[in-house]
């Protein structure tokens, strides 16, 4: 190991002022900090934290907290597959099938996520060079949720026109990572939604009934296949086909990410554990959306379908829990309050749960509520912070009116 | 002499000569101009008719729509508006429809056979639905989905044509179109609009033949009886 | 031909002193009128033409207003401009008029319009007013006309009305941008041309 980091560090001499790669000394630094811990550290004195821990391992730890969601994605995306092309017998999967269905999944993923990164690093690196920067590691999440967000049969081309649109008009114009105000990864899937809505909606949107790379394609549909989504069939009314259970353990239709709650609830427990996601803007989001749903059950709403959905049902439908832990909780685009991440994550869950009961057009409302608070959050923290602020003028006077007397 | 222009008097005086100008010279043109805008709404009306009546509208829309039309009932704009045309020969039933989408107002024109029964042709229009979406059934592949399917049933009761998503079927054995996908709302919709309009506001005129319009005082010399 | 003062007067307001990518005045209805090329080069011409003599009104008679109901006045005499234009319109290019709506009205309440009124009518001779009145106009009319072409091109595939895009594309998998056709796009393709535009003018300088 010790070697290797020899030998990095003297081709990285090329990249230095005055050597022969000097022009590309940000790509240099970007590898080099990104698979070594920066050796240098504060200088002793004066009274300084010391910790390996940069913004390159947090995000990191992030990306191992999508893991489970990832993989368990990709199970799913074949599963569907071969569901919908009814090459699953009823007595259930084969351990052959379900390599086939592993690995169909696989295939069908793999090229969103390197179009994802390609694009979005690409661009990322020709900024930094432009702007004498390093290359900042923001996109490393990104890159990642962007696969698990979008449906599984959007056209790649619409996904690298939607990646370089929001790496570049929600992130770069606005200073690059850390300064962006809206969640990239859900600029990205707000613009296919809208840029393309009939690629966006639709039945089987969500389901890879073709082939993937000329691989088992040409089966013929089930019949009475329908690819929709829980609540694309609530805000169509038609009843729901599927259990709680069946949408907490995500063999369901979905975007690649979001359909099974227990891999999401894996990557929360990591991403609490190490600290790096406010469990906060997590628990406030889902009392939110429950307790909304919940007084639509109470009250009125008697003749919308979605309005009468279950309370519990809305937590683990759509993109409800993948959004509340992944999405509300990015550290650049939320409240930094402490109290001011319960309020941002019980208005995130308010608002999702509403559009989805309220409005007809968006069956699901988690991408909109985020983006939508992502625009309140530095509001809420002023908001908290004023009136701390107040509070503590409040005690000092009433302070100094006793001492005086 | 010196006026003083920020006296009150001249305020007044000059505030209120302006505005008598203004009021004159735009008077003025709006009467000049009024007869050639109600022509153009006309036109325009006309023009949505004949697409309906799947004419080529060509270069003079309003002489193929008068070379046409026989008969009409309208009330400015609003239900109901009937018409009758002669196409090759043929009499053609134009109603107009009126409904709401999913952001504004729809409406159009349905243009029926003389049997009251086959859909010549349709026509729509809409307020402000989703571009690329809704608004697609304004398009011609929605539209000519419609052309040949039957508002009537096997018993001769009016159940308008229903739209559905692909592969649905209707309940009670109406004859259906495939609605745009990704368009639900709109979609149901049109459906909304042609089954309140055909079934309600035109049920008299559809069940009872042209007694109405030959009531209008234009003189006919066949009146439609119910067959 | 031209003084130098009578050119910037003309021409500066084409590119260094834009009324919407340097003053951002009228971004609203240039979100509005946008979708596609031909209402936006209708607009173009109709704001031009009302300033132009909206301005030239206002100057001839900018010594006997009371300066107490000034706003007034001028808000009269663009009414009055802005009505008849619509009248015109409904008479003579029907479609044109129902694409633009209660946009045209609202020319009315253009911020470019009382902007030069006040900023340039009310001090400069009818000659000079003429000449601003056209600058402005037209300088907002260029604007329009980029963000419409690149709205109407990525949005519906066409200019004018007339397909661009082969269909050979669409049968390819191309699709047209819906964002393009939403109100939004407007504002980041503004952004664009003044992210330009001031990139540009930078090296200028």
């Amino acid at each position: 190991m010790k070697k290797l980091y020899e030998i990095w560090k003297k081709f990285g001499q090329n990249f230095e002022q005055g050597g022969k790669l000097e022009k590309l000394s940000s790509f240099y630094d970007a590898f080099d900090t990104f698979l070594f811990t920066p050796q240098t550290t504060a200088k002793r004195n004066g009274t300084h934290i010391h910790d390996g821990s940069d913004s390159k391992r947090t995000m990191i730890l992030v990306v191992m907290a999508l893991v489970p969601a990832m993989l368990f994605g990709m199970f799913n995306v074949g599963y569907q597959h071969l569901l919908a092309t009814g090459q699953i017998p009823c007595c259930g999967l084969t351990c052959a099938l379900w390599w086939k269905a592993f690995g169909f999944g696989l295939l069908a993923v793999l090229p969103y996520i390197i179009v994802a990164y390609a694009v979005g690093l690409g661009i990322e690196f020709i900024v930094a060079q432009i702007k004498h920067e390093e290359v900042a590691e923001g996109f490393l999440v990104t890159g990642f949720i962007i696969p698990l967000i979008v449906p599984i049969n959007t056209p790649l081309w619409q996904v690298a026109i939607a990646v370089a649109f929001a790496v570049i008009f929600a992130k770069e114009v606005f200073g690059g990572t850390g300064y962006n105000i809206f969640n990239v990864a859900l600029i990205t899937r707000a613009f296919l939604f809208f840029a393309y809505p009939s690629s966006m909606t639709g039945d089987k949107m969500f389901i890879r009934t073709e082939g993937t790379w000329g691989w088992d394609g040409g089966h013929a549909l089930v019949d009475g296949f329908t690819g929709a989504t829980p609540l694309t069939q609530l805000a169509t009314g038609t009843p729901v086909a599927q259990s709680f259970w069946d949408m907490a353990n995500g063999l369901i239709p979905g975007s690649v990410g979001e359909t099974c709650l227990w891999a999401i609830l894996l990557g929360a427990c990591l991403l609490i554990a190490t600290g790096v996601a406010s469990w906060k803007t997590m628990l406030a989001t889902f009392i939110g959306g429950g307790l909304t749903a919940w007084l639509f059950n109470q009250f009125g709403a008697t003749d919308n379908l979605v309005g009468q959905y279950p309370w519990y049902f809305h937590l683990v439908s759509g993109g409800f829990a993948f959004g509340a832990v992944f999405m509300a909780t990015d550290p650049v685009t939320s409240a930094r309050t402490e109290c001011g991440k319960w309020i941002y994550g019980f208005l995130i869950g308010l608002v999702a749960v509403i559009v989805r009961v309220l409005n007809p057009g968006y069956p699901e409302g988690m991408m909109l509520a985020i983006l939508l608070m992502n625009a309140f959050a530095p509001l809420i923290d002023w908001c908290v912070v004023q009136s701390n602020i107040s509070k503590r003028a409040k005690r000092s006077n009433s302070a100094s009116v006793k001492l005086e007397k | 002499m010196k006026l003083n222009t920020n006296s009150n008097v001249y305020t007044i005086v000059y505030a209120t000569i302006v505005v008598i100008i203004v009021a004159v010279l735009l008077a003025l043109v709006s009467q000049v101009l009024s007869p050639r805008q109600a022509a153009n709404v006309k036109l325009d009306q006309q023009k949505q008719m004949l697409v309906a009546l799947n004419q080529e509208l060509g270069a003079d829309p309003a002489a193929l729509y008068e070379s046409l039309v026989r008969d009409t009932i309208d009330k400015e704009n609003a239900k109901p508006g009937i018409f009758r045309f002669e196409v090759d020969g043929a009499t053609k039933y134009v109603l107009r429809l009126h409904g709401a989408g999913l952001w504004g107002g729809i409406g159009g024109y349905i243009a029926l056979d003389e049997d009251k029964n086959t859909i010549f042709g349709i026509n729509f229009n809409h307020e402000s639905e989703t571009p690329g979406l809704g608004a697609l059934i304004v398009e011609e592949p929605f539209r000519s989905q419609f052309i040949g399917k039957h508002i009537r049933n096997a018993e001769n009761e009016i159940v308008s044509v229903v739209v559905l998503k692909k592969g649905n079927q209707a309940e009670n054995g109406e004859d259906q179109v495939d609605a745009v996908s990704g368009a639900t709302i709109t979609s149901t919709g049109v459906s909304d609009m042609l089954k309140a309009n055909l079934c309600d506001e035109y049920k008299e005129f559809l069940d009872e033949g042209m007694k109405e319009l030959t009531n209008e005082g234009k003189e006919e010399d066949h009146v439609e009886s119910e067959d | 031909m031209l003084s130098q003062k009578t050119k910037d007067t003309l021409l500066g307001p084409l590119n260094i002193n834009n009324p919407v990518v340097v003053q951002v005045l009228g971004i609203c209805s240039a979100l509005a009128v946008t979708v596609q090329l031909k209402p936006a080069l209708v607009m173009g011409i109709a704001v031009t033409i009302i300033v132009a003599m909206a301005n030239v009104i206002v100057s001839l008679i900018r010594n006997t207003i009371p300066m107490r109901i000034r706003i007034i006045i001028q808000l009269v005499v663009v009414a009055a401009l802005v009505t008849l234009v619509s009248e015109i319109l409904k008479a003579f290019a029907y479609d044109v008029a129902m694409q633009l709506s209660v946009y045209l009205g609202l020319i009315i309440t253009n911020c470019i319009l009382m902007g030069r009124l006040e900023a340039f009518a009310m001090t400069n001779n009818a000659w000079d007013s003429l000449l601003d009145g056209l600058g402005n106009g037209l300088g907002y009319a260029i604007i329009l006309v980029i963000v419409a072409f690149f709205r109407e091109l990525l949005g519906s595939g066409a200019l004018l009305g007339y397909q661009i895009i082969p269909d050979s594309w669409y049968a390819a998998g191309y699709e047209n941008c819906g964002m393009m056709m939403m109100p939004a796009m407007a504002l980041i393709l503004v952004g664009c041309i003044i992210w330009a535009h001031r990139s540009l003018n930078k090296e200028e300088k």
